[in-house]
């Protein structure tokens, strides 16, 4: 699923200057996706993306979120500094696991 | 094309350790000079890129073979005469396997030959590599510096980026030589080591005794899974080994030659695990036990102890004060991973119960290191039973294994972030090749090998 992901962006060109917000494992578990999440220094190592947790300062400078539900997972583009903020509070709901 | 670059590869690394050991003059028998040379040669590799990048010259495949060959060269301009030598050795020595020590020989070929094909063709990735020294060196060599994008990276749930250059550097020597993830060297050291205990060992055993402790060296499960998985702690063990082999040399030769290249050992453990430092400083008390009853006690013990301890502390400065402090574009301060109430000695003693009950007497004792432990305990027990002196060499050997006995839980009770279960438990690596030189060394295996000896003699 990551690569998946990173060849979202690779196909937008857009993979330098993407930040996109990945939520916990658990938070996926939860909506029917098996996706254990890599930190973000080994998710650079394997696709060259950049990528952030809900815990670190740099979450809300993120242009990008992964969403799921029922099963699907969705790449979003945040558009409402909002919106991002209150997706980083409910994320922080699930716990994190390296 | 791979195996010719690792002969390659391995022939400049000896020749780079070789012209260390000329320059110490430092001459031992062709085998363990050969060993001791890769494995100083591994050493010296793993500095050239740091100190490249140290002076901010772009780490280019040019940059960095060129520098490894002159440093090479240089290291070897007086080592002429002493290839010939070693050469002459070599054509005028008879290689001699006896029947019995086949059987222990093709063992451990075997469980060398597995670690080295999981190490080449099926490497495991541990988050520890890949988080840290490893994404920093497939960057370093995309950008030609390992002050890299990986800093631009959200590391808030890391701070393997801080770990010592050792791996990063040799990942990038090999990956330019066309190993994509690098990690050859492991075997490399691996074998090395090998060859090198098992000399040590055959010098005072017979090779059968010898073969035996090989074989149960080598089966410790923890310590194996770590010569086919990079990390700092297999290495730290083996250059840690290696500097106190010579310490011991030391005091028994009186040969400042010795201690020099006992202190660079320690300063090349210290460069792959910083915190070893402590255990230099700890191990440093057997250098004032030796001049103890001397006359001049004060100017040999200060002399011995800036060769030992100052290497060590000269690359601590550098690879962890100034790389980390100047260089690296984050805050880093070591002073914070301190314990804050030093005056409390609870968590030295708590870390001293739970990593003796659950890591070497008890708990996970045999899924982790096996009977080793059991194995060192019952050889001790049974010398000091038997009412058998223990020779000072033996006793130095006893000295380490308690230096590190104590001193892992001394580290945890200065840096609490030093854990249990992940740090301690590969810590303790340092230990089993010292309890095996005290097994080497206990007048009860001695006097079992002249036994077998003897019995030899007579058929």
């Amino acid at each position: 699923m990551s690569k998946e992901i990173a060849g979202f962006f690779a196909k937008n060109g857009n993979m330098k200057n993407a930040l996109v917000l990945i939520p916990p494992s658990a938070y996926f578990k939860e909506r029917g996706v098996d996706y254990d999440v890599p930190e973000p220094a080994v998710f650079y190592y394997y696709t060259g993306l950049k990528t952030t947790w809900v815990n670190s300062p740099v979450a809300s400078n993120a242009g990008w979120m992964v969403i799921a539900g029922k099963g699907h997972y969705q790449i979003i583009p945040v558009t409402d500094k909002k919106v991002l903020t209150d997706s980083i509070n409910i994320f922080k709901k699930y716990p994190l696991d390296l | 094309m791979p195996v010719l670059i690792i002969i390659l590869l391995g022939l400049l690394q000896f020749s780079t350790g070789f012209g260390i050991l000329v320059l110490l003059k430092i001459y031992l028998k062709p085998v363990v000079c050969i060993s001791l040379s890769v494995l100083i040669g591994i050493a010296v590799f793993a500095i050239i890129p740091f100190l490249l990048q140290l002076l901010y010259i772009p780490l280019t495949s040019f940059a960095v073979y060129a520098s490894i060959v002159v440093v090479c060269l240089l290291l070897n301009l007086n080592s002429g005469k002493q290839v010939l030598q070693l050469l002459y050795t070599f054509k005028h020595s008879r290689f001699r396997i006896k029947l019995y020590e086949l059987p222990f020989l093709l063992l451990v070929c075997f469980i060398v030959f597995v670690s080295i094909w999981r190490c080449y063709y099926l490497p495991p990735t541990p988050r520890d590599l890949t988080s840290g020294p490893e994404v920093i060196a497939e960057y370093a060599v995309k950008e030609k510096t390992m002050i890299n994008s990986v800093f631009t990276v959200d590391l808030a749930t890391t701070n393997n980026q801080y770990k010592p250059s050792f791996i990063t550097c040799l990942q990038i020597i090999y990956k330019y030589a066309g190993f994509p993830f690098g990690q050859v060297w492991l075997s490399v050291i691996f074998i090395f080591f090998l060859v090198f205990l098992y000399h040590a060992l055959s010098v005072t055993l017979h090779k059968i005794i010898a073969g035996i402790l090989m074989i149960m060296f080598i089966s410790i499960p923890e310590m194996y899974a770590y010569t086919f998985m990079v990390l700092f702690d297999y290495s730290n063990s083996v250059f840690f080994c290696l500097s106190l082999y010579f310490l011991f040399e030391f005091f028994s030769s009186e040969k400042t030659n010795y201690i020099i290249l006992s202190g660079i050992l320690m300063a090349i453990a210290t460069y792959i695990r910083s915190e070893t430092l402590v255990l230099a400083c700890i191990v440093y008390v057997s250098v004032l036990f030796h001049y103890w009853k001397r006359r001049n006690f004060l100017k040999p013990t200060l002399r011995s102890g800036a060769y030992f301890i100052l290497p060590s502390l000269f690359i601590y400065l550098l690879s962890i004060v100034v790389y980390i402090n100047w260089y690296l574009p984050s805050d880093y301060t070591i002073e914070t991973l301190l314990n804050k109430n030093l005056l409390n000695f609870y968590s030295f003693y708590q870390r001293l119960s739970d990593m003796t009950g659950r890591l070497l007497l008890a708990g996970d004792t045999i899924n982790y290191y096996g009977y080793f432990v059991y194995i060192f305990l019952f050889i001790l027990c049974l010398t000091i039973f038997d009412r058998n002196l223990l020779n000072k060499t033996a006793l130095n050997w006893l000295f380490a294994v308690f230096a590190v006995f104590i001193g892992l839980p001394f580290i945890a009770y200065l840096f609490p972030l030093y854990d249990l279960d992940n740090s301690t438990k590969r810590g303790l690596f340092k230990i089993f090749p010292l309890m095996l030189l005290f097994m080497a060394n206990s007048p009860l295996l001695i006097s079992l090998s002249d036994s077998i000896k003897k019995w030899e003699q007579t058929k």
